[in-house]
């Protein structure tokens, strides 16, 4: 009996201590590093063999196209959201920045998973993303073989992004 | 002189085209990029496993005779076997159960054909991308050969390596998460962590990078073998391995990541 | 506890003759064994106290590492459920282990057969936990995949880094704790559902990683990820200590070999052994060891025997009645025969005394851990005996008995014959002020379960009864 109370009241302690150190803020990741900013990886098989197994909004297909010839690039600093899109185990959509016609922000938003191991394949994906979509207008790397999900909704959302600043 | 940026989600995946066409105007490089886009997606109606109705799907479920199939079913699955004869079975499209499956080469082969519809319009530099799947022609937009990053395995934020290609190259291997590819032979032991390849030709590139994805060493020497084509292989435990005819940027100048 | 069993009784001349017969009593003057530590009740305490904490930790880890946003994205609130419930289903399932790792300071304050009991009360809620973890969780996958949940399925076990070894553990977790139904576990062999429950602690070792790899606590906090691997990683180094190295330490040190088996009732026989440095072997008279006797076709068995005279260097004994298999076999080992021992465990010592006098009831083969016991009761304690056996030739060591009850002034009663002849109850009038000693009783599960029964009837106060049950 004694044993039993100690059992209960030790359990609510460390269960009220865990509490209370995140709701002091002093634990800040567990509570707020994994909605606020980052988005989901999905299952393997985009790259080049086996799967051509499709995510599931690829059934719908959508294109968009900027051409530097038709359009003279307009000046002045614009941004605009892309199209979020779905696959795996979340869904993202980025924010592009551009200065005349360069990019010179590329952020993410509106990224979004349940699930915490994709959540942190996708915040290590997506620096390198935003890397690449900015290192690549420098002409250094023409593109990157080894595509994932990831960067497939990245690129996407991307494109749609320039999309629509294209046709403001 | 035109130039134009498109990206086209299809094939379950986003297909980038970068092009010059100097000598086009703008109307007819889009007509041509329209051309390809619409090849694109006739070839995933043809061969989408996905889509219960598509020719492959009722050819592999036996509603659909080889010889009642649109004439591409049975291109593609001539190419099935010259690969896996190539490859001496390491790419193997019949291995499955369920039926023949050329998924691992037909991404390549309808890339391979949307370049050559831009070519014939006229398009001198060009680089089409689909998922990391990657041809291209003429020269890059800096002049000289294209530089592509090969991602790295494990670290999301690091590419592999910068490698120079003037035709196609093709990566493999397990990406984000788990393995995802099947061995035809069944055997198990670890999968390489990439596997590349380059050539002339982004059908067989791609075919391939899945052979040596799978068979890791002994694919390798297979490919290495192969003339025209080469093969950069990052192993489970991270050891590489490559053919004399990959060319890579050297570190100091690259300016790219590694961060 | 007013007497301490400090001052042993000095051994009656002519009494212990636990040497081979017709050979001189072992040196008189021989340093005899130090009896088990007391037990640290405060000690125990603390550790429940630890443990629970450490529950509550846990269950608090897996609330709070889902964010508002996590709950709301497609599948979120499943993954938040089935990371909870494996969080605290997995941790319960450390403490199923932790309750059978041997540990000797708890041992010693709980006894082996109350941390089986809670062992097995404990049972049924780490096993349904993870279960529902598993469901929960390929549910909440494929509601964030937007697929269906036997689609997912397989996703879930390739597609994730060491989800392949976890569904194995998982798979052979339920295939265990089936066996372990009671309807199930009944019409297997002791022995063989033993080593199908070894396959637990693989089980546990292969669902590990995961863990770490993939829940929401611990991805990304490397700090929660250090203090679980410490805590597993201390769990699974006492069972090999207490569980293994200790015993493997002891029956090395102590070599012990069968030296003569004695006949001594029917179907009852003593077991005399030979070792070295017994004189360092901690054992309290009433204890038990987990014995395994190095002869061909026993040595992967252990079984629990209670010692039937404290160690008399080199000699020690215990006295086992031939039910089964096992202890039939036992009476035909060849002298010479090796002997490993695991222990000793038990709390029905002289430790458990709360006031200064003591009775002592013993059913049957139950005797065995009176008879050592006897030897460990303080000065002045003097115990009243009872011996119960359904024949005279049954009332095995009623010669020891005697002789110990005599030199403690105590009284002895040999109840004999079939017990509906006579009623437990009866065993209550022979001892009378009952409710001033404490009681210590043995035997059979039946027999013990009726005597403290009787004993809560006439309000004995439950923590001076002490049990030692005897598996027949």
């Amino acid at each position: 009996m004694k044993r039993a109370a100690i059992a209960v009241v030790a359990a609510v302690g460390g269960f009220a201590g865990v509490l209370g150190f995140n709701l002091g803020g002093s634990r800040a990741p567990l509570l707020q590093g994994a909605g606020a900013s980052t988005p989901p990886a999905t299952p393997p098989g985009s790259s080049s063999s086996a799967s051509s197994s499709s995510s599931s909004s690829s059934s719908s297909s959508s294109s968009s196209s900027s051409s530097s010839a038709s359009t003279p690039p307009p000046a002045g600093v614009r941004s605009a959201l892309g199209n979020t899109y779905q696959y795996g185990y979340g869904q993202l959509a980025v924010r592009v920045t551009l200065n005349g016609s360069t990019i010179t922000r590329v952020d993410t938003v509106g990224l979004q998973t349940a699930e915490s191991y994709s959540q942190q394949l996708a915040q290590q994906v997506i620096p390198l993303l935003r890397h690449e979509v900015l290192a690549a207008q420098s002409a250094k790397v023409n593109g990157f073989s080894g595509a994932t999900y990831t960067s497939e909704a990245y690129i996407y959302s991307l494109q749609s992004a320039l999309d629509k600043l294209k046709k403001k | 002189m035109a130039s134009i940026v498109h990206a086209e989600e299809v094939m379950g995946t986003v297909v980038s085209f970068h092009l010059e066409a100097p000598t086009l105007a703008a109307s007819d490089l889009a007509a041509a990029v329209a051309e390809a886009t619409a090849l694109l997606h006739h070839d995933d109606e043809t061969f989408s496993m996905w889509k219960p109705q598509s020719p492959l799907s009722r050819l592999r479920r036996g509603e659909l005779r080889l010889e009642d199939a649109p004439p591409e079913v049975s291109e593609v699955l001539d190419l099935c076997e010259a690969a896996g004869t190539l490859s001496r079975g390491w790419f193997d499209a019949f291995a499955l159960p369920g039926g023949v499956d050329p998924t691992g080469l037909v991404k390549g082969w309808s890339i391979e054909r949307a370049l050559a519809v831009l070519v014939d319009a006229g398009v001198t530099s060009a680089m089409v991308n689909g998922g990391g799947d990657i041809t291209c022609h003429g020269a890059a937009p800096q002049g000289g050969p294209w530089r592509i990053g090969v991602r790295h395995p494990w670290r999301l934020d690091a590419l592999a390596a910068v490698l120079e290609v003037d035709r196609a190259i093709a990566t493999s291997g397990e990406y984000e998460r788990g393995r995802h590819l099947v061995d035809p032979i069944g055997r198990t032991g670890p999968a390489p962590a990439s596997a590349t390849v380059t050539g002339p030709n982004l059908t067989l590139a791609d075919a391939l990078a899945t052979a040596v994805a799978v068979g890791s060493d002994e694919a390798f020497e297979v490919v290495a073998a192969i003339d025209g084509y080469d093969a950069y292989l990052i192993r489970a435990d991270g050891s590489e391995a490559s053919t004399p005819g990959i060319r890579f940027v050297d570190a100091e100048t690259d300016p790219s990541p590694p961060r | 506890m007013t007497a301490k069993p400090s001052s042993a009784p000095p051994r009656p001349a002519g009494l212990l003759t636990l040497g081979p017969d017709g050979s001189p009593e072992p040196s008189r003057g021989a340093p005899s064994a130090p009896r088990s530590p007391a037990p640290r009740p405060l000690l125990v305490d603390l550790a429940v106290a630890a443990v629970a904490v450490g529950f509550g930790l846990s269950v608090g880890i897996a609330l709070t590492a889902t964010s508002r946003h996590q709950l709301a994205a497609p599948g979120g609130v499943a993954l938040f459920l089935g990371n909870v419930t494996g969080l605290a289903g997995t941790y319960l399932a450390l403490v199923m282990v932790l309750l059978i790792s041997r540990i000797p300071f708890v041992e010693r304050v709980l006894g082996q057969d109350t941390l089986l009991r809670w062992h097995r009360r404990l049972a049924p809620w780490p096993i349904s936990l993870i279960i529902a973890h598993v469901i929960i969780l390929t549910i909440g996958y494929a509601q964030a995949a937007r697929t269906g949940i036997l689609h997912e399925i397989g996703p879930l076990v390739n597609g994730f880094p060491d989800m392949g070894i976890a569904t194995a553990g998982f798979v052979l977790m339920v295939a265990v704790s089936i066996a372990s139904l009671y309807p199930i576990r009944r019409r297997i062999k002791r022995e063989n559902w033993w080593g199908l429950h070894l396959f637990m602690y693989l089980a546990l070792a292969l669902a590990f990683a995961h863990e770490i790899v993939l829940g929401p606590s611990f991805v990304g906090h490397p700090m929660t990820q250090l203090v679980w691997s410490v805590a597993w990683a201390a769990t699974a180094g006492l069972v090999l200590a207490y569980r293994i190295g200790l015993p493997l330490v002891r029956s090395v040190r102590h070599g012990l070999v069968v030296e003569e088996i004695r006949p001594e009732g029917p179907g009852v026989v003593t077991l005399i052994l030979r070792g070295r440095h017994l004189e360092r072997l901690a054992v309290s008279g009433g204890q038990f060891f987990e014995w395994r006797f190095l002869a061909r076709g026993m040595w992967w068995q252990a079984h629990p025997f209670s010692i039937s005279a404290r160690p008399q260097p080199p000699y020690l004994r215990l006295t086992v009645k031939c039910v089964g298999d096992f202890t039939t076999a036992l009476a035909r080992l060849p002298v010479g025969t090796r002997v490993a021992l695991e222990g000793p465990y038990g709390t029905f010592t002289a430790h458990a005394l709360h006031t200064r006098k003591v009775a002592l009831i013993a059913g049957g083969i139950g005797v065995t851990s009176v008879r050592s016991l006897l030897e460990d009761l303080p000065k002045g304690t003097r115990p009243v005996v009872v011996l119960r056996a359904s024949s005279e030739e049954e009332l095995v060591l009623r010669e020891e008995i005697a002789e110990l009850v005599k030199w403690h002034g105590g009284r002895l009663h040999e109840v004999v014959g079939p017990r509906t002849a006579q009623p437990i109850e009866h065993l209550a009038e022979l001892i009378g002020d009952l409710r001033k000693r404490d009681t210590y009783v043995s035997g059979s599960e039946s027999f013990v379960t009726s005597v403290t029964r009787l004993l809560a009837l006439l309000k004995v106060p439950q923590e001076a009864v002490h049990a030692d049950v005897y598996a027949l």
